[in-house]
C-alpha cells in the first residue's frame, strides 16, 4: 500500500491509499470518492506530465508519499 | 476522514470499503505481505534466474551443435559435387571415342600417337573438299551475267586505276536521292581521301581571285571562267563519276571524252545559272540628255523589246534548253528577244522605250521594271497618236499645251522630262499672247517665282466671274464642243485614268475642284510642282492648292448670297453683313466695327479659369455617372451570377476560383478608384482669393490682418490711445471713400466753391416752405479758401441738409 498526496493548491490535499498496481484512473476515482468531485474532471499532473488513466502507478513510478498536482478540467 | 493540515484522509479500513464499492481490489497492506511471504517469493526469484540461467546455457549449446553438424554436412556435399565435375572422359581418352575401352590405353603414349596421326589425315581431307565445293562455286558465279553493269561508280576511273583495287559499296544515301540518281558505288577509303584533300584545299585559303595570274600559272585554268572560284558554290561540288559497261567493262578514253566536252560548255556559259557578263562598254562615250535623228532611227529599226515578265521566264528558260540541247554559238546573249515586234512601230520621242534594254539586267526589281514597262508602252501609244515630235521646240509646245490643259497635264509625258526641263532654256509658243518667239524659260528662280501667291483676290474674282458665266453658258449650249481647254477635257479624262495609278493624287483632287479651264492656274502650280519633283507630286502641293481653291469657293458663295453684280465685287464694295442671322453675326459685326472692347489679360485669364473650372466640375459629373453605371452594371451582374449558382449548385473549386476572381477583380477596381480620385484632383484648380475684414467690415492688408488676429489670438490689443488714433484714421477713410464716392457730382466741392464764391459760410437753399435757387454772384476775390470752406461747414447759418453729401441738398439743387 502506498499513500499518494495530490495537492490542488486551492485549498484540497488528499491524502489517498492505493495500491502501486492501482492504475490513475482508479487513483482518480478514489480522489473523487474523497473530494466529492467527479472523476472524469480530474487531470493529475507532476510538473508537465499528465498522467493517463489507464496506465498503473507503478509504471509511472509513482511511490509512496509523492506529491501529484490536481487540476480539473 | 480526518484532515490534519487540512488534509483530507481516509484510513485503510474507509479506503478498502471505498475500494469495494467502486469495484476495486483490497490494499495490500504492509503487514499482509511481511505474513504472506515476501522473503520466500525474493529467494523463488533467485533460484529461478539460476534455473533460467542454466537453460539459457543448455539451449545454446545444443544451437551450437546443430550448426556444426550442418556445416559438416555441407562440406561434405560440396566435396561430393566438386568429385562429380572430374569424372568423365579425359582428354587421352576423349582422342578414341569409339573404341570402347576407354580406360584400356589411356596410358600408352604410342598409341596415342598413332591415332592422332590418323585423325590428321582425317582434317586434311576434309579440308581439301571444303575447297573444291568454294571454288566450283566461284566459278558459278562468275559463269553468272554480270550485275553491277549500268551502275555507276562515284570515281574517277583514272583514280580507280591508280588505287589498283578498291571495295566499292553501295553509296549511303537517303530515298529521295536514290531514286533521283540510281545506285552508286563509292569506296569508302577513297571518298574518305577526297574529303581530306578538300579539307586540306579548303585551309590553305586560296584566295580565290589573283589578278596577276597568267594563262602559264593557271596551267589546266586557261579554260577557267571568270570568278571560277564561285563555281563550286553556285553549282555544287562537281561530281565525278563514270557508268560500269556492259560486262563489267568501262570505257575510260569515253569518259574523258564526256568529261572535257563538259568543261568546255562551262567556259562557254552554257547550263550555268548565272549569265556572264561582259564588262567591257563605252566608258568614254559622250552622255547626251536625247538622241540624235541618226540614232532615234537606228534604234527604232533595231530595238523594240517587248517582252512580259511572264513570257519571258519562261521562254528563256525553254530557249536555253534548246540551245543547250543544240549547241548553238549564240549561247552569252540569252535575253534577246527575237521574235518580231507586235504593234505598231513607234517613235520614241522622249521616252527611254527606245533605250537598249538588253544589257540591262532588270530582274532584280522586277516590280519596277514591270511599272516601267507599261509607262514605256502608254507614252508610245499616245506620241504616235499625236505624230512624232522629235524636236526640243515641240515639247515645250506640248508642256505649254499641258499647262494649258490646266489638269488634263499628262504626267505620262511630263516625267520623261524631267531632267530637261529643270536646266533647259526652251522655246515656246506662247498661246495667250500670241507671240511665237516668247521663249518658256524654266529654271529655279521661275519656278519660285511662280509659286508665290500670284493669283491675288481681284484676280481671282474676277476668274470666278468668267467661270460662272461660262458655266452658265455650257448649261445653255448642248453642244460640249465651245471653248478649247475645257472641251477636250472629258476626251482626254479616259485617257488619264489609264495612267492615273502613276500619278499621285493630287492631280485628281485639283481635277475635281474646278470643271473648267480658269482654274488653269491652279493646276498650273499642281502640274509646275510635278514636273519639278520628276511626275510624282507630293501631297504638300496639294495644301497649297486646296486653299486656292476654297477661297476661289468662297468668295463665290458670296457673290452668290448677295446677288449682287459681278462688277461690285470688282469695286471691292462689300456690303454690311446681316445682323439678324444670329448673334455671331451680330458679334462679328460690332466686332467689326471695333465697337466690342478687347478683354484686358487678365479679364481672359479669369475667364480661362472659369473655363476651366467648369469643364472640371462637369467632368467630374460625368465621371460620377459613368462610375455610377458601372457599379450599378457590376451589382447586376453579381446578382445574376449568384442566381445562377444557387440554380446550379456549384462546385467547390469552380467557385472557390469565382470567389478569388471576383476578390482580385473588386481589388482592381478599388484601386482604379483611388487612382481615379487621385487624378480627379489633378486639374481642380480653384481660385482662391482670402479677404480680411476688421470689425468694420472694412478691408484690411496682409499687415494689417496679422496685427488683427494676433491681437484676437493673444487677447491682448493695443492702448487706448492707439485704438484712438486707429479710429480716426478709419473715420477720415471713410469720409474719403465718402467724398470719392460722389466725386461725379462733386457736391462738397461745389457747396465749397459757392460758399467761397459767395463770401459766406453757407448757402440758402430754402425760405420757408419755398425754394431759393442759390444767387451766385460773380467770383470775388481770392479769399482763403481754406478758412471759409472750413468756415461753411463748421457754422451752417441757415437750414440746409443735415448731411453735408446727403442727397437731401443734391435733389434740391438740381
Amino acid at each position: 500500500m502506498i499513500e499518494v498526496i495530490c495537492n490542488d493548491r486551492l485549498g484540497k490535499k488528499v491524502r489517498v491509499k492505493c495500491n502501486p498496481d492501482d492504475t490513475v484512473g482508479d487513483l482518480k476515482k478514489l480522489i473523487a470518492a474523497q473530494t466529492g468531485t467527479k472523476p472524469e474532471k480530474i487531470v493529475l499532473k507532476k510538473w508537465y506530465n499528465v498522467y493517463k488513466d489507464h496506465i498503473t502507478l507503478a509504471d509511472y513510478e509513482i511511490h509512496d508519499g509523492m506529491n501529484l498536482e490536481l487540476y480539473y478540467r | 476522514m480526518s484532515g490534519d493540515g487540512g488534509d483530507i484522509a481516509l484510513s485503510i479500513d474507509e479506503t478498502n470499503k471505498l475500494r469495494i464499492s467502486l469495484g476495486l481490489k483490497p490494499l495490500q497492506v504492509d503487514g499482509d505481505v511481511a505474513s504472506g511471504g515476501g522473503e520466500p517469493k525474493e529467494r523463488d526469484a533467485d533460484a529461478e534466474a539460476e534455473e533460467n540461467y542454466t537453460e539459457y546455457r543448455s539451449k545454446e549449446k545444443a544451437q551450437l551443435e546443430r550448426t556444426a553438424a550442418l556445416d559438416r554436412i555441407a562440406r561434405s556435399r560440396n566435396k561430393r559435387l566438386l568429385n562429380a565435375k572430374l569424372a568423365g572422359a579425359t582428354l587421352a581418352s576423349d582422342t578414341l571415342p569409339d573404341e570402347g575401352g576407354a580406360g584400356a590405353d589411356v596410358d600408352d603414349p604410342l598409341a596415342w600417337v598413332k591415332r592422332s596421326r590418323v585423325r590428321q589425315h582425317e582434317l586434311a581431307e576434309r579440308r581439301r573438299k571444303e575447297q573444291e565445293e568454294m571454288d566450283r562455286q566461284a566459278e558459278e558465279q562468275a559463269k553468272k551475267e554480270y550485275v553491277v553493269s549500268g551502275v555507276r561508280v562515284g570515281h574517277r576511273a583514272e583514280d580507280l586505276v591508280e588505287a589498283g583495287e578498291a571495295i566499292l559499296v553501295l553509296k549511303d544515301s537517303t530515298i529521295e536521292e536514290n531514286e533521283a540518281e540510281g545506285d552508286e558505288l563509292v569506296s569508302n577509303i577513297m571518298t574518305e581521301k577526297e574529303r581530306l584533300a578538300r579539307k586540306a584545299d579548303l585551309a590553305k585559303k586560296k584566295p580565290g581571285y589573283n589578278p596577276f595570274e597568267t594563262a602559264a600559272d593557271a596551267g589546266a585554268g586557261a579554260s577557267r571562267g571568270i570568278l571560277s572560284q564561285y563555281d563550286e558554290e553556285i553549282d555544287g561540288v562537281e561530281k565525278d563519276s563514270f557508268v560500269i559497261g556492259a560486262g563489267g567493262r568501262v570505257a575510260v578514253e569515253e569518259e574523258r571524252e564526256r568529261r572535257r566536252d563538259a568543261a568546255e560548255r562551262a567556259r562557254l556559259g552554257v547550263g550555268l545559272t548565272g549569265r556572264k557578263e561582259d564588262l567591257q562598254y563605252g566608258k568614254t562615250g559622250e552622255i547626251r540628255d536625247y538622241m540624235t535623228k541618226e540614232e532615234d532611227e537606228a534604234a527604232q529599226t533595231e530595238a523594240t523589246f517587248k517582252k512580259t515578265k511572264k513570257k519571258s521566264k519562261k521562254d528563256r528558260k525553254a530557249r536555253t534548253r534548246d540551245e543547250v540541247d543544240e549547241g548553238t554559238g549564240n549561247d552569252a546573249v540569252g535575253d534577246v528577244d527575237m521574235a518580231p515586234p507586235s504593234g505598231p512601230v513607234d517613235s520614241f520621242a522622249f521616252s527611254n522605250a527606245t533605250q537598249d534594254t538588253s544589257g540591262t539586267n532588270f530582274v532584280d526589281d522586277e516590280d519596277l521594271q514591270a511599272a516601267l514597262a507599261r509607262q514605256r508602252r502608254l507614252a508610245a501609244r499616245k506620241r504616235a497618236r499625236e505624230q512624232a515630235v522629235a524636236a526640243p521646240e515641240d515639247i515645250a509646245r506640248m508642256i505649254k499645251r499641258e499647262e494649258e490643259g490646266g489638269d488634263t497635264g499628262e504626267s505620262a509625258t511630263t516625267w520623261a522630262v524631267d531632267g530637261d526641263a529643270e536646266m533647259g532654256v526652251v522655246k515656246d509658243e506662247d498661246n495667250e499672247e500670241g507671240d511665237e518667239a516668247d521663249p518658256l524659260v524654266l529654271s529655279d528662280t521661275t519656278e519660285f517665282v511662280r509659286n508665290l501667291p500670284s493669283v491675288s483676290v481681284f484676280q481671282e474674282r474676277q476668274i470666278a466671274a468668267e467661270r460662272r458665266r461660262r458655266a452658265a453658258e455650257l448649261a445653255v449650249s448642248a453642244r460640249p464642243g465651245g471653248a478649247g481647254g475645257d472641251v477636250d477635257m472629258p476626251a482626254k479624262e479616259e485617257e488619264d485614268e489609264a495612267i492615273e495609278e502613276m500619278d499621285v493624287d493630287g492631280r485628281g483632287r485639283g481635277g475635281s475642284a474646278d470643271a473648267s479651264d480658269e482654274d488653269g492656274d491652279v493646276g498650273d502650280v499642281a502640274a509646275r510642282a510635278r514636273m519639278r519633283k520628276g511626275g510624282w507630286t507630293e501631297a504638300a502641293e496639294d495644301g497649297e492648292i486646296e486653299t486656292k481653291g476654297s477661297v476661289l469657293e468662297r468668295i463665290e458663295e458670296g457673290g452668290g448670297r448677295e446677288g449682287t453684280p459681278d462688277e461690285d465685287e470688282l469695286a471691292g464694295i462689300v456690303e454690311e453683313p446681316l445682323v439678324g442671322s444670329g448673334l455671331g453675326a451680330a458679334l462679328t459685326y460690332l466686332n467689326s466695327r471695333g465697337m466690342l472692347e478687347k478683354p484686358t489679360p487678365e479679364l481672359e485669364e479669369r475667364e480661362n479659369l472659369l473655363r476651366k473650372r467648369l469643364q472640371w466640375a462637369e467632368d467630374q459629373k460625368k465621371k460620377d455617372a459613368r462610375r455610377k453605371m458601372e457599379d450599378l452594371w457590376r451589382k447586376e451582374a453579381r446578382k445574376r451570377e449568384e442566381a445562377k449558382k444557387k440554380k446550379g449548385g456549384g462546385g467547390g473549386q469552380q467557385s472557390y476560383w469565382e470567389e478569388e476572381e471576383r476578390a482580385r477583380e473588386e481589388a482592381m477596381i478599388e484601386r482604379q478608384r483611388a487612382r481615379e480620385l487621385e487624378d480627379k484632383f489633378k486639374d481642380y484648380k480653384p481660385v482662391v482669393n482670402i479677404e480680411y475684414t476688421n470689425e468694420f467690415g472694412i478691408k484690411m492688408d496682409e499687415k494689417e490682418a496679422f496685427k488683427y488676429l494676433s491681437h484676437r489670438f493673444h487677447g491682448k490689443g493695443s492702448g487706448k490711445q492707439k485704438i484712438e488714433k486707429r479710429l480716426l484714421k478709419i473715420q477720415d477713410k471713410l469720409k474719403e471713400e465718402a467724398a470719392s464716392s460722389s466725386a461725379p457730382i462733386g457736391a462738397v466741392q461745389k457747396l465749397q466753391e459757392a460758399t467761397k464764391r459767395m463770401g459766406q459760410p453757407h448757402i440758402v437753399l430754402q425760405v420757408g416752405n419755398r425754394g431759393v435757387a442759390p444767387v451766385l454772384p460773380p467770383v470775388s476775390g481770392p479769399s482763403d479758401p481754406s478758412k471759409s470752406g472750413a468756415a461753411a461747414l463748421s457754422k451752417p447759418k441757415k437750414r440746409k441738409g443735415d448731411d453735408p453729401s446727403g442727397t437731401g441738398k443734391k435733389a434740391k439743387k438740381g
